[in-house]
């Protein structure tokens, strides 16, 4: 099936899929498990946890499509059930503290080969992970809404139900810890 | 505007490109003036650009049939009985849950009362200052006791 944009999915669409259409919601899949996958990623830091959540994601969007009232953007709906479900899979999983002992010896494993260490563009990326494992469930959520998906302060109030200035503070605290991060761990 | 509440605006709304074009140039222009200020937009204009610049990773194929054969299984049980949906009234807010909770007691309490036959007792409206009546135009055993007060002092009797 041709993937659409999440915007262009009909009204009609979204209620075949709200009562169990399954084409109807292979198209609803196929226009926004990109950015799902993609939150879900940020939010986890590894394939298997974003599965999980990518899976669970979809499963409460189309068990609850009916609750849908159409007023919002769908899309932003969708993103505020990514990031509910990611917060509460790792908060489930302790993640957190998982990542945090990881993030320790990955770093000590890291630092034995600095030449290596940004050879490549996957270790960049493992790089990236790693300091976004530094972070908060809240601060982190607003950094991947903001420099992973490029959704704006408005938008990113909107889905995390907070204060756009709280979103301001929030990046800002997250964008400091990270930089910390970076300079005490020379990354 | 001081140093501290610069970098504030140079690590979010300056770099996210959030600022209206006169508070922009008032960044820049402070920004060519002050190497503090400039080394930390450097830094976080690196650390943003690498953020950004992570690869995106497709989902997995296999992801959607995962879904699918869940979303399947999930429907089937809903279709099926449940002694869940005897308590779908609680699927509600706080709110609705406490009235329907709170509504239930007292009509268990009222119920109650009825039976042991101390709901309403004659005494407690001659405490009251209420002349009670009887209707006896009631046919059979049933007596009800009125307050007359209550209807406009009428006899109904």
């Amino acid at each position: 099936m041709k993937d659409m944009d999440i915007q262009d999915l009909s009204d009609e669409l979204i209620r075949m899929a709200a009562q169990g259409d399954a084409q109807a919601g292979e198209a609803l899949y196929a226009a926004a498990h990109g950015f799902v996958f993609h939150v879900a990623l940020g939010m986890a830091g590894n394939e298997d946890d974003a599965y999980e959540i990518a899976q669970e994601t979809f499963i409460k969007i189309l068990e609850n499509l009916d609750q849908f009232k159409f007023k919002s953007s769908l899309k932003t709906w969708i993103y505020r059930i990514t990031v509910n479900t990611a917060l509460n899979t790792r908060k489930k999983n302790r993640m957190l503290n998982h990542r945090r002992v990881a993030f320790d010896e990955t770093l000590e494993s890291l630092s034995e080969s600095p030449v290596e260490r940004h050879a490549t563009s996957a270790s960049s990326a493992q790089t990236v992970q790693l300091l976004l494992d530094t972070l908060g469930d809240d601060q982190r959520a607003c950094v991947v809404l903001r420099d992973m998906e490029g959704l704006r302060y408005e938008e990113i109030a909107q889905i995390l139900r907070i204060n756009i200035n709280t979103v301001r503070s929030r990046l800002k605290r997250a964008r400091e810890n990270l930089l910390l991060q970076r300079e005490k761990y020379a990354l | 505007m001081h140093c501290k509440e610069m970098r504030g605006l140079i690590m979010t709304d300056f770099i996210d490109h959030e600022l209206d074009d006169a508070a922009r140039q008032a960044v820049e222009s402070h920004l060519s003036a002050c190497s503090d200020c400039r080394s930390v937009f450097e830094a976080s204009r690196t650390l943003v650009t690498q953020l950004r610049e992570m690869p995106a990773v497709a989902a997995p194929p296999a992801l959607w049939a995962d879904i699918r054969r869940q979303w399947e299984l999930r429907r089937a049980d809903n279709r099926s009985f449940s002694f869940k949906d005897l308590f779908f009234i609680f699927h509600g807010g706080r709110v609705l849950n406490a009235t329907v909770v709170l509504s239930l007691l007292a009509c268990m309490s009222l119920a109650g009362m009825y039976c042991t036959g101390s709901i309403l007792p004659a005494s407690s409206a001659t405490v009251a200052g209420w002349e009670t009546r009887a209707f006896n135009d009631i046919p059979g055993e049933q007596v009800e006791t009125a307050y007359t007060d209550l209807i406009g002092g009428k006899n109904y009797e």
